[in-house]
């Protein structure tokens, strides 16, 4: 699994590098580095990102670090507060429900377009990933299995070949998103967290649009349900997508 | 100087850098909207800088932030360019607009405080209005408010910053005073629909009434588009 490029910047463009090539890398690096640590909670919610120390640490100038803080302030991991600075932003409950809803409607739409694009040869690579993460779920590989489930709804993302669409998905931050799972569904049966993968594939393989935009539908509703029932919580099986529309 | 006003001081400097990178963004916008930047054009910061009598960091700042916008996109070793626009942009943009707003109308259905309704009222009000005194700025101005508003009363800040990164005000402008050549007014009447929709309170309806304005928006978008040619297919 290669990192995520957390750009808010349309996807199509390839190129990474702009006017001045050293110092967008620059600024790139600096932002995976601390997207990094913030995903691995090395900074507290509320927390107080300093320029200066930043910069120290990771040998560039400030200017870079400016600059990187404000990418992720458009993708919401950072906020600057008046008299405070830059800080961390505490997610809540609301928050992640927002990104799950939000994540559906996206999703929902690109399955609608896969389930029409996808070749025999793609729905089938969807499913050997699917087998894949089965596996990882019985060897309780979390983080890895966390990285899969990124992969599969970003092939299906890929796949409705809508440019602005894969822009504003990458927006809701499938990165952090998936440490938030890593966390979250260590607790619930993985077996039942992989089969929700599985009927959305089998609504694919079936080149059936509203059922692969149910599929993904229903599997959302099922994230924000183990939200709300916390750990430990008992997961339903993935009910027929005929059965919501 | 104790510590509090040393950091005063600096969250100062901070918002004044902001204020000033804000305005150089528009300012740059605008000279795009106004086709005062072509499609494809460079844009040169040294000489952006000097016209507006601000820093090239600034400039460069202001640009980094345009980028993400889409409207401009930046090549290696070549420099900063006016993206085209192509018909294939037009379409996305209103079928994401169609998606995201469809969502926030169903949430506000759901809600709606009469006050809120009012606030709506007033705009589409305002709007026609401007339409009908030929005010193309005042009525584009309140088309993107109208929109906004809408996504404001939904709440939630990731359905407010995936709204804004589709550039609504942009594609606004675009749409009525620029190369889409849509009739003002006609657009501006269009949104009575939403308005009734909301009025209702009826969650399914304001969903449906909001995507097919914008759906029928791109159709007459791409027809318009047909007939002049103007745009990149």
């Amino acid at each position: 699994m290669t990192a995520w490029p957390l750009s808010t910047r349309a996807v199509d463009d390839g190129e990474m590098l702009g006017a001045i090539p050293e110092r967008r890398a620059l600024r790139t690096d600096v932002r995976d580095a601390l997207t990094r640590a913030i995903v691995q909670r090395r900074f507290a919610p509320g927390e107080r990102i300093v320029e200066s120390r930043v910069a120290r640490e990771l040998g560039v100038s400030q200017t870079a670090v400016r600059e990187a803080l404000r990418e992720l302030e458009s993708v919401g991991l950072v906020t600057h507060l008046v008299n405070r600075g830059c800080v961390i932003r505490k997610l809540t409950p609301a928050d992640v429900v927002e990104i799950y809803r939000l994540r559906a409607l996206l999703e929902g739409e690109a399955a609608r377009r896969a389930a029409e694009r996808l070749s025999p040869d793609d729905v089938a690579s969807l499913d050997a990933l699917v087998d894949d993460m089965e596996s990882l779920g019985e060897a309780h590989q979390i983080a890895e299995l966390a990285a899969l489930d990124v992969s599969f709804h970003r092939a299906i993302v890929e796949a409705a070949d809508h440019k602005l669409l894969t822009r504003l998905w990458l927006m809701t931050n499938p990165e952090l998103w998936m440490h938030l799972a890593e966390v979250g569904v260590a607790d619930l049966p993985l077996p039942v967290v992989v089969r929700r993968h599985r009927a959305v594939v089998d609504a694919l393989r079936a080149r059936n649009a509203e059922a692969a935009h149910a599929a993904i539908v229903y599997h959302f509703e099922d994230c924000v349900r183990d939200l709300e029932l916390g750990d430990g919580g008992e997961a339903t099986d993935p009910a027929p997508a005929s059965l919501r529309s | 100087m104790n510590v509090q006003a040393e950091r005063s001081l600096r969250d100062l400097a901070i918002a004044e850098r902001r204020a000033l990178r804000d305005h150089v963004r528009e300012a740059i916008t605008n000279a795009i909207l106004d086709g005062e930047f072509q499609p494809g054009e460079r844009i040169v910061e040294t000489r952006v800088a000097r016209e507006l009598g601000v820093s090239q960091t600034t400039v460069r700042e202001a640009l980094v932030e345009i980028e993400q916008l889409g409207i401009i996109s930046s090549r290696p070793h070549r420099g900063v360019f006016v993206r085209p626009i192509t018909s294939r942009d037009v379409v996305e943009m209103y079928e994401m607009r169609a998606l995201l707003e469809g969502h926030a109308a169903r949430l506000v259905a759901l809600s709606l405080a009469d006050d809120d309704l009012s606030e709506l009222e007033g705009l589409l009000e305002e709007m026609v209005q401007s339409a009908a005194a030929g005010d193309v700025r005042a009525m584009i101005r309140k088309d993107v408010e109208f929109h906004s508003t809408v996504c404001r009363l939904a709440g939630g800040h990731l359905l407010a910053r995936l709204w804004s990164a589709v550039n609504p005000h942009l594609w606004t402008f675009v749409a009525v005073r620029g190369l889409l050549g849509l009739e003002p007014q006609l657009v501006a009447r269009r949104h009575s629909k939403i308005v009734e929709a909301l009025r209702s309170r009826d969650a399914d309806r304001a969903e449906a009434a909001t995507r097919s304005h914008m759906m029928e928006l791109r159709d007459i978008a791409l027809l318009k588009l047909k007939e002049t040619g103007v745009i990149k297919r």
